[in-house]
């Protein structure tokens, strides 16, 4: 090679380099606006709690405690809907998922290992049931009012696992239209929204015990960010239950997701031939890995490796990085792009999340004393 | 060149056991609520 074209070489290199990190580092800029503007409102929400509680105790006024967790999510709809959020702050925004993850991973060292797989096992056997149910009774009311298969599968899939990812990870499987995704994301998250002021109420209307209510708004509620403040609402015992039970519920997705997609591609005359590696290699692909992270920590914390203030001080840490997610959830909760798509998924949508609702909560009361809850 | 992008659920694993050995190794400081 010619030294001159050696040198022009490096120079290319050196820039793409140059260019690779420029943009990596323009990327993690792109996302403080957003990120700013989450922890922001998740504190605003925190000292609303404090303010509330500290007035009351200063007049001696019994005040209902609201959790910052409402606060977080009313500040951040009242943001998204009558102010609009500009775009700046949207790929920031973008990140409550991460920060659900990075909470829920966190929340592992408040587990000891045998009760993970104890509850876990518990979580499954009810899991399936729900499953089932859901799948055989949204398949009915898609066809009762005539939705598309496909959307009927997305709903199904939805309401029976965990919401938007779910769908996320069915829509390609099943080659769903885009409209039809949004449809039942929309119907989805439309119903998490309502979940955070249904459950809590019925919970305290039932006395139901903080495991009992935790089992249950893992179980029945989409969406992990909304199982996870619905479980907060009641109880920091219940939030507990609620991330076990739906990061159980959550790790089942690839089976089902395959089943759909082997389903599909059997209906429309595909290839249905699937090795058991690339079966295996689906499954693999659509397992949450942050559920691995949440085992290891609960195995170092089984296994002793912390000490009770460290165990606090992840607890912590894990309430923070939920503090941003409660942020995210009501940011991008948009009420107008959800009342236009129309109300036929949503009912549809409704009405089987309400059976299901009921139909966990029914199954969770006749095994609560049996299983100590 | 091999692509070496995590996803998010990877980015939260590593971020939350590279925060919890700092905490064990007690460089952390302490958290509260």
């Amino acid at each position: 090679m010619f030294p001159g074209n050696e040198r022009s070489l490096m120079t290319l290199t050196a820039d793409r380099n140059a260019v690779s990190q420029k943009s990596s580092r323009t990327g993690l800029l792109r996302l403080l606006p957003g990120v700013v503007l989450l922890a922001v409102i998740g504190y605003a929400g925190k000292l609303t709690e404090v303010a509330i509680a500290a007035f009351g105790k200063a007049h001696h006024v019994a005040l209902p405690n609201i959790e910052y967790v409402l606060w977080a999510i009313v500040y951040g709809l009242i943001v998204s809907n009558f102010i609009g959020l500009s775009s700046i702050f949207r790929p920031g925004v973008d990140t409550y998922e991460f920060w659900l993850k990075l909470g829920i991973v966190f929340e592992g060292v408040r587990f000891l290992l045998g009760d993970v797989f104890r509850l876990g096992a518990t979580t499954l056997i009810f899991t399936s049931f729900v499953l089932a149910f859901s799948i055989v009774s949204m398949t009915w009311m898609g066809r009762r009012f005539g939705l598309s298969e496909k959307l009927t599968s997305l709903l199904a899939i939805g309401s029976s696992i965990c919401g938007v990812s779910a769908i996320i990870a069915a829509k390609g499987a099943i080659d769903a239209d885009d409209d039809d995704v949004s449809y039942a994301i929309g119907a989805i998250l439309a119903l998490g929204a309502f979940s955070l002021i249904g459950f809590p109420f019925i919970g305290h209307l039932l006395h139901m015990s903080d495991a009992a209510f935790g089992l249950w708004a893992g179980l029945a509620v989409d969406n992990t960010a909304e199982a996870t403040a619905a479980g907060a609402l009641y109880s920091d015992v219940a939030a507990k239950f609620a991330i076990l039970a739906k990061t159980t519920r959550n790790a089942t997705i690839g089976f089902v997701v395959l089943g759909y997609a082997i389903y599909w591609a059997k209906k429309s005359g595909k290839d249905t031939h699937r090795t058991l590696s690339q079966s295996a290699d689906f499954l693999w692909a659509k397992f949450p890995k942050f559920v691995l992270g949440f085992l290891a920590l609960s195995l170092l914390a089984t296994l002793g490796v912390f000490s009770p203030a460290q165990i606090k001080d992840m607890a912590n840490l894990s309430r923070w990085a939920f503090l941003l997610t409660f942020a995210g959830v009501g940011l991008r909760t948009n009420i107008r792009e959800l009342t236009r798509q129309g109300w036929k998924p949503l009912l549809v949508g409704a009405v089987g999340e309400f059976a299901i609702a009921a139909v966990t909560l029914l199954l969770i009361l006749i095994a609560a004393p049996h299983l100590h809850l | 060149m091999p692509s070496y992008k995590l996803s998010t659920d990877w980015w939260a694993v590593l971020l939350a056991l590279f925060t919890a050995a700092v905490i064990r190794l007690g460089f952390f400081p302490h958290v509260s609520w």
